[in-house]
């Protein structure tokens, strides 16, 4: 259980603290630097979502599932494994 | 790779769009780098949007579908409540789009159309500040 935490968020270390108590491993990093995208255009709700890009170069991860922090997990989700794609399916690359 | 529940609004149901509140996706040096670079493509991503229109665009003809219960959509509730009733028990990630988790002050202590849903939130963290200890500062 991974929690992507913006440094440029300027969470307070009492909650950074909390959070991993309850058993979320940190990662604290910098923004993405993303050529071609001017940030500020972005609407400011969704500013900073293009950073979900990074996911996809946590390699030493085989599968990710990545949840919104406005969700909340309601029922058993470890079925999610065996989803077609997830095991079988390789990059298509365009 | 990536698989995702399909995006509900007020006039619909079930996007043809998927939601990227909820992603499962296989991370990849080569796919990364692709992606990094098709951000910056004219037409790929839009000057005002996030990752969602993006990624429904790069991924557009080739992801895999979840079931709404992977990604069940807090809009549902007021505008297709019969759908919300047959999703709810079946629920497995529930996403607070049209009204955000936030402390009690600002949960919907009156009357909200989510009113229930909200109720739901509010126990669950209640739960986890007992199991933890965890007091609240105040919030003014």
């Amino acid at each position: 259980m991974v929690l992507f935490v913006r440094k440029g968020a300027n969470v307070t270390s009492p909650a950074l603290n909390k959070l991993q108590k309850i058993g979320w491993k940190l990662r604290i990093e910098d923004d993405l630097e993303l050529h071609g995208v001017d940030i500020e255009q972005i609407r400011p709700w969704h500013r900073w979502n293009l950073n979900k890009l990074r996911f996809w170069g946590w390699t030493e991860y085989e599968q990710i599932l990545f949840l919104d922090a406005d969700t909340l997990v309601k029922g058993d989700v470890s079925d999610i494994w065996n989803t077609p794609g997830g095991n079988s399916l390789t990059m298509v690359q365009s | 790779m990536i698989a995702a529940a399909p995006d509900a609004w007020h006039n619909t149901a079930r996007d043809n769009k998927f939601n990227s509140g909820v992603l499962l996706l296989r991370p990849s040096k080569s796919e990364f780098e692709l992606l990094m670079r098709a951000v910056a493509v004219p037409g790929m991503h839009q000057p005002e949007e996030g990752d969602q229109a993006f990624l429904n665009r790069f991924y557009e003809y080739r992801y895999f579908g979840l079931p709404n219960a992977y990604n069940l959509n807090l809009v549902l509730h007021e505008w297709f409540p019969m759908v919300w009733e047959f999703l709810w028990p079946r629920a497995k990630i529930v996403h607070f789009t049209v009204r955000k988790p936030s402390p009690p002050d600002g949960w919907c202590v009156v009357n909200c159309p989510q009113k229930t849903v909200m109720e739901w939130y509010s126990e669950v963290f209640q739960e986890m500040l007992e199991k933890y200890g965890y007091r609240l500062r105040h919030v003014c």
